[in-house]
Formats: structure tokens, C-alpha cells, sequence
């Protein structure tokens, strides 16, 4: 009896209520239309036309003929040998693959290296000093990273700073050969990318409660201790960040393997751009952005799975 | 435990925050014993410098001059890892990161004790702070109080020397305070370990310490038992700070001999109190003395009282009522008076506002100020 009641009496005002909740998100829907066009246009829409491309055919002379085709992703991964034409992995992009990721990986923790101790410093400034150290960090975004990596190549150079350097010291003879290597990318890159790596962390670091850095060493850590059991696992949300902001950058990157690697070392970036070029093939190039977009994709999900497992500890 | 070794000597400690213009001087040259098993409280309003004698004794700011022993060694410069003393932060700083236990368990690892006696100590302090059931909780998902008793834990497992607690109770609501009052005394005892507690509330200092320093602007004052700073506060400062206090100042006082130990002060009606003071205090000014609400008594007849004045106000409060007397003055100058007496049954009296009544209190109960100190 009473809950017959009870549900009368409530039945309308629920009814009322889901319509305005329903004429709510209607609305919502309408006033957001905006930011979802540029979503779904702009942003996957070209992602859905290199998919689409990576299954064409490539025109001899650049472009796609409109035909269905396996070739692109087969080429990716696979390729004829030239001369008996027995199936054989695709090495030279596997290694360029390979590669990528290395010097991405390397690229992000040598950034975790230099701007958690720069983070840091900034962090522990007074407070009306450290927009100014901010600033100094950002400095370099304001000139063009053209002109920023051509800098680094006169530096590395065969004549350039560092050989003279170590010469007029005598700890070599002869100029050390630092361009066009592997390092010599991986020093751009950091170089270019420690910024990304320095304000995130900076941001975690300016929230960290400092006053758990002197209960840790009151109850006996040495201050290796302090970082590892104290300060890392409180600004982790900041270093994955930063790795993050790095990683993708670099596994993409294009201007600097092109200019400090020479030819011996590229990268995902110049491989792709090479199939659209000179290589005029761009089904595979289609193929291979979306290899990279998967990767990307895949350190994105390994960091998330990192950061929400470390959240679920949090809870419980 | 020997119970009059001394666990912290402090030894001319001076503290200069800052340099050249901006310098401050937040210790001056402060001097004290810490003994044993002792709860000793510093006590001090806000800004006075206790916080800072703390950090210099858990070894987070080094003392610009003197130094810190611990049990006859002098640990001044010894980082705060390295010292047998921990604190418990105002803030309790406890590691959002870790559960409970992990906190507990924190000190523990840090001094490589063995992972059996690790879990034995944890679950000993869990249960000294009544946690047990909470040990795996996160600290976000804890109570003020409970954090509390967390931060208390932590602070204890590694059975430190001194344990440093700075204004541990004042964030927490009046009925809490009041429970870990004595839940802080009990564990004092229960461990054994020498506290040092710092706080700015009088009255939490007077029921819990074994002995009281009170610190303002940096000096300190004096040092005591809860009696002694209550009953006998030679400063200025310390009377009106500790308890409330009735001030006056005597303008016609003599001793018999200047290195007498006795001082006569004239009141009305030509009556002679006999006071012990100091041997040295010169008599070339007014002098003060204190003399507590609760000593002093109200009569009707002004004729035998030593001071005399109209009621202005009167509040009951259940065991006792509060008189607000304005005293009469040669001088013209108002001087209220504050009178509290205890509401016995059998009292017949009661005065009410604007009565005229005499003052009267013991010679013994008069505390003589030297404001020259
Ligand atoms: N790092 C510092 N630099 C400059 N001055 C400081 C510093 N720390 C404290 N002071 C000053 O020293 C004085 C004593 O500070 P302290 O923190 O010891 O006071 P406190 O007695 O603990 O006060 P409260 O009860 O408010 O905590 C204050 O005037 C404060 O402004
Ligand atoms: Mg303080």
C-alpha cells in the first residue's frame, strides 16, 4: 500500500525530471557541435584518408590509382628480393623501425636525466624567481628549429666547438666524427625536446608538499632514499607526462634525424616522407604513418595502464 | 630508565634568520636541560621561536650559534637522518603513497632493521594507537584524528630518543584535543621516550608537562614545573601569559636592608605585607606584583581589606563566580581587579554589581615582578 503511493506521488516529478535531463544533453550536444567538427573533421578525418590510401595502388608517377590493393602494408613489412624474387623481410624498415623506437626511448630518459634536476631546481626557487628560470627554458621555442638543429650541426661539426674543445685539451688527435650519427640525433632531439619534459614535472614538483621530504629524512632515508621512496613515486604523474610529450615527438620526428643524421640515420618521420617524395609510393607511406600512429598508440596505452594501476593502489 | 640523566641539552642557542638588513633574530641564546623520560613542553605564542628550536634539535636548521647534545653528544651537526630524535609535523607530513602500515613501517626500513621485527614493531604500534583495523588504508581516506594517531605511530616505531611533537593537537577540534591529550600522556608513559611538546595554549601546556619552558621573542623566560610557572612566574610575560592575572603596581614598598630577601608593600589602611622577593631587586621605581584571580577574596567590610573598590560586574559560572572590581585610586587612574571564588554551599553571601567591598589576599600567594630582568 504505501509503496503504491510513495511510487504515484513520485512518478511524475521522475518523469519530469528525466525530460529535462533528456532536453539537457540534447543541448548540450548542440552548444559542444563545434568543438565535435573540429574533432571528428579535423582531427580524424585525415587519419581516415591515410587509412584509406594505405589500401590503393601506387601511380608510377606519385599519387593513387583507385584500385584496392594490399601492396602498401604487404611493403611495410615484407619486401621481393631483387634478384630471384624470394620473399624476404623488409630490413631496412624494420631497422628504421628499431631504430625510432631506440632513440625515442633514449631521447626520453636522457630529457627525464637533465630537466628533472632542472624541474627541480626551478621548483625550489623563491616564488619571484621562478617565471624568470621558466622563461630561460623556453627561450629556444622562440627561435626556429631549423636554425636551432643548424646551430647544433655547426656545434658537433668536424671543426665545430666540441672537437675544438677536446683538441685544445688534448684528449684527441684528430676531430671526432659526432654528425651524422645516431648521437648526434639523440642530442638534437633532447635538446629540442627538454622543454616538454621540464614543465610538466616542474608543475608536479611546485605541488609536492616539502614538508614529506623532511619527514623522510627525519625517519633516517639518506637522500637517495628521500628521491627514490618519496619524491619519484609523488611526481610520477608529471614524469610519465613529460615522457609522454617527449616520446611522441620524437618516434615522429623528421627535421632533426634529417639534418644531424645525414643519410645512415633515419627515421619513421623521413621514411614516410621519402614514400611521398622521392620514393613516390604512397600507399606504403600511408601504411607506414598509421605503423607509427599504432605505436604511438601502443606507448600511450603502456603508460595509461601505468599511471591508472598506480591509481588503483591508490584507492586501496 | 635513570629518571635525571639528561636527554637534550641546549646549549646557547642562537638562531639569525636572514642577513644583513633583513636579519631576525628568532632565538636568542637560549639555555636549557631535557631530562629523561621527561614530557617537557615549550610554550610560547605565535611567532615566538618555538617552531624554531624544534627544527634545530631534529637537526632542519642549523643554530647560528651554541649547540645541541643529545645524552652528552653533540649532534649540532649532524643531518636530521642521523639523530636518534623524530618529530611529528604539524601538518603530520604523513606519505599519501602508503598505507597505514607502510607508514609506520617507514623509519623502520630506512634503519635496515629485519622484515620479522619490522612487522612485529608495525603491529605493536598499531595497536598502541588503536589502528589495527585500519592498517591498509590509504592516508586521504582517514580522519583528522586518525591521522593523528597514524603520524604518532610513524614517529615512535623506530623508538627514537626524543620524540618532537610541534602544535600536534591544534588543528584538531576541542573534544579530540582533549582525548589525545591524555592518549599523548598515556603513550609518553607507555614508551618511555622523552617528549618535547610545543604549543601555544597555556592550558594544554600546564595539564600535560612534567616541566614548561615559555619562550617569548626568542628569550627564554623560565623554566618549570606546571606548579612553579603557574605559582611563581618571575617575569612579566610568563604571569600574564600563563593563567589570568591581576597586575598592580605598588608605589610604596620598602626593605629594611638593600640585600634583604623580603620586601614590605603598604597597602590601605596603613597594612604591611611582608613578600619575599629577590636579594638584588633595587627599589628605585614602582614595583609590580602578580596575584592570581582565585587567591583573593572579596569582603564587605572595606575598613580591613588591603584594597578596596566597586563590583562593576559579576558572571556565575556553576563551580565559581568571576567579580570584575574596579579599585579606588588616589591617582584618578581605573584599575580593574579580578576576583574569582568558588561557589561554596554553605555560602551565604553573594555580592552583586555596584556593591562596595574590600579586597583581601595572603602575603604568600603575592608574586613580586622584577620588571627590570
Ligand atoms: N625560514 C625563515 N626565514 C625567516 N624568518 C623565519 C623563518 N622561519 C621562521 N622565521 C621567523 O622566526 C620567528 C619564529 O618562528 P617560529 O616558526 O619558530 O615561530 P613559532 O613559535 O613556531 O610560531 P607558531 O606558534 O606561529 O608556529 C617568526 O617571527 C618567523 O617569522
Ligand atoms: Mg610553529
Amino acid at each position: 500500500m504505501d509503496q503504491n503511493i510513495q511510487s504515484v506521488v513520485e512518478f511524475p516529478e521522475s518523469k519530469l525530471e528525466r525530460l529535462k535531463a533528456k532536453q539537457r544533453t540534447i543541448r548540450n550536444y548542440f552548444l559542444s557541435a563545434p568543438a565535435l567538427i573540429v574533432l571528428t573533421i579535423a582531427a580524424s578525418g585525415p587519419l581516415f584518408i591515410m587509412l584509406f590510401y594505405s589500401f590503393l595502388t601506387a601511380d608510377e608517377w606519385g599519387g593513387v590509382v583507385w584500385q584496392g590493393s594490399l601492396q602498401g602494408w604487404f611493403e611495410v613489412f615484407m619486401r621481393h628480393d631483387i634478384f630471384d624474387g624470394t620473399l624476404l623481410p623488409a630490413d631496412a624498415h624494420l631497422s628504421i623501425f628499431w631504430r625510432s623506437i631506440k632513440l625515442s626511448l633514449v631521447t626520453t630518459l636522457l630529457c627525464i636525466v637533465f630537466g628533472f634536476p632542472t624541474a627541480y631546481f626551478i621548483a625550489t626557487r623563491p616564488r619571484s624567481q621562478r617565471s624568470f628560470w621558466l622563461f630561460l627554458v623556453t627561450v629556444p621555442f622562440w627561435t626556429n628549429l631549423l636554425i636551432r638543429t643548424f646551430a647544433i650541426m655547426q656545434i658537433l661539426s668536424h671543426s665545430g666547438f666540441v672537437n675544438k674543445f677536446l683538441q685544445s685539451l688534448g684528449l684527441i688527435e684528430e676531430p671526432l666524427r659526432l654528425l651524422y650519427t645516431e648521437t648526434a640525433v639523440t642530442i638534437g632531439m633532447a635538446y629540442v625536446y627538454l622543454p616538454l619534459m621540464v614543465l610538466p614535472l616542474y608543475a608536479t614538483i611546485e605541488r609536492l608538499d616539502f614538508s614529506l621530504l623532511e619527514a623522510a629524512y627525519d625517519l633516517y632515508a639518506s637522500r637517495l632514499q628521500v628521491l627514490r621512496r618519496v619524491i619519484i613515486p609523488l611526481v610520477k604523474p608529471g614524469l610519465v607526462a613529460g615522457s609522454i610529450l617527449v616520446f611522441i615527438p620524437s618516434i615522429g620526428a623528421y627535421v632533426t634525424p634529417r639534418l644531424l643524421g645525414g643519410g645512415k640515420s633515419l627515421m619513421l618521420g623521413n621514411l614516410i616522407e621519402l614514400q611521398f617524395g622521392q620514393g613516390r609510393n604512397w600507399p606504403l607511406g600511408a601504411a607506414l604513418s598509421i605503423t607509427l600512429l599504432v605505436i604511438v598508440m601502443v606507448a600511450m596505452l603502456f603508460y595509461v595502464r601505468s599511471t591508472s594501476r598506480s591509481g588503483v593502489n591508490h584507492a586501496h | 630508565m635513570k629518571q635525571d640523566s639528561i636527554a637534550i641539552k641546549v646549549e646557547g642557542v642562537s638562531k639569525v634568520y636572514g642577513k644583513g638588513e633583513s636579519a631576525f633574530l628568532a632565538l636568542n641564546n637560549a639555555t636549557l636541560n631535557i631530562l629523561d623520560n621527561e614530557f617537557f613542553t615549550l610554550l610560547g605564542p605565535s611567532g615566538c621561536g618555538k617552531t624554531t628550536l624544534l627544527r634545530i634539535i631534529a637537526g632542519f636548521e642549523n643554530p647560528t650559534q651554541g649547540s645541541i647534545l643529545l645524552h652528552g653528544e653533540d649532534i649540532s651537526h649532524l643531518p636530521p637522518n642521523l639523530r636518534s630524535v623524530n618529530t611529528v609535523f604539524q601538518s603530520y607530513a604523513l606519505f599519501p603513497h602508503m598505507t597505514v602500515a607502510e607508514n609506520i613501517s617507514f623509519g623502520l626500513e630506512m634503519l635496515n632493521k629485519p622484515k620479522q621485527e619490522i612487522k612485529k614493531t608495525v603491529s605493536k604500534m598499531l595497536s598502541l594507537v588503536h589502528m589495527e583495523e585500519l592498517k591498509d588504508r590509504h592516508i586521504d581516506e582517514l580522519s583528522g584524528g586518525q591521522q593523528q594517531r597514524v603520524a604518532l605511530a610513524r614517529a615512535l616505531a623506530p623508538e627514537p630518543k626524543v620524540l618532537l611533537l610541534d602544535e600536534s593537537l591544534a588543528a584538531l577540534d576541542y573534544k579530540l584535543r582533549k582525548e589525545m591529550q591524555i592518549e599523548l600522556k598515556r603513550l609518553q608513559h607507555a614508551t618511555g621516550i622523552t617528549f618535547i611538546f610545543v604549543t601555544h595554549d597555556q592550558e594544554e601546556a600546564l595539564t600535560m608537562s612534567d616541566r614548561i619552558a615559555v619562550i617569548n621573542e626568542g628569550k627564554l623566560l623560565q623554566v618549570g614545573t606546571p606548579h612553579e610557572i603557574y605559582n611563581k612566574p618571575q617575569d612579566h610575560f610568563v604571569a600574564s601569559f600563563v593563567g589570568d592575572t591581576n597586575f598592580l603596581e605598588i608605589s610604596s614598598a620598602s626593605k629594611s636592608n638593600n640585600n634583604d630577601e623580603v620586601i614590605f608593600l603598604n597597602f590601605n589602611h596603613d597594612q604591611i605585607l611582608k613578600v619575599p622577593c629577590k636579594k638584588d631587586m633595587a627599589l628605585n621605581k614602582s614595583i609590580s606584583i602578580a596575584i592570581r584571580p582565585e587567591k583573593v577574596s572579596l569582603v564587605k567590610d572595606a575598613d580591613s581589606a588591603l584594597l578596596t573598590g566597586e563590583i562593576v560586574d559579576v558572571s556565575f559560572f556553576g563551580t565559581d563566580t568571576h567579580y570584575s572590581i574596579e579599585l579606588d585610586s588616589s591617582s584618578g587612574k581605573a584599575q580593574s581587579f579580578h576576583v574569582r571564588m568558588q561557589n561554596a554551599s554553605n555560602q551565604s553571601k553573594q555580592y552583586v554589581a555596584g556593591e562596595r567591598v574590600g579586597v583581601i589576599f595572603k602575603a604568600e600567594d603575592i608574586q613580586v615582578i622584577d620588571d627590570s630582568r
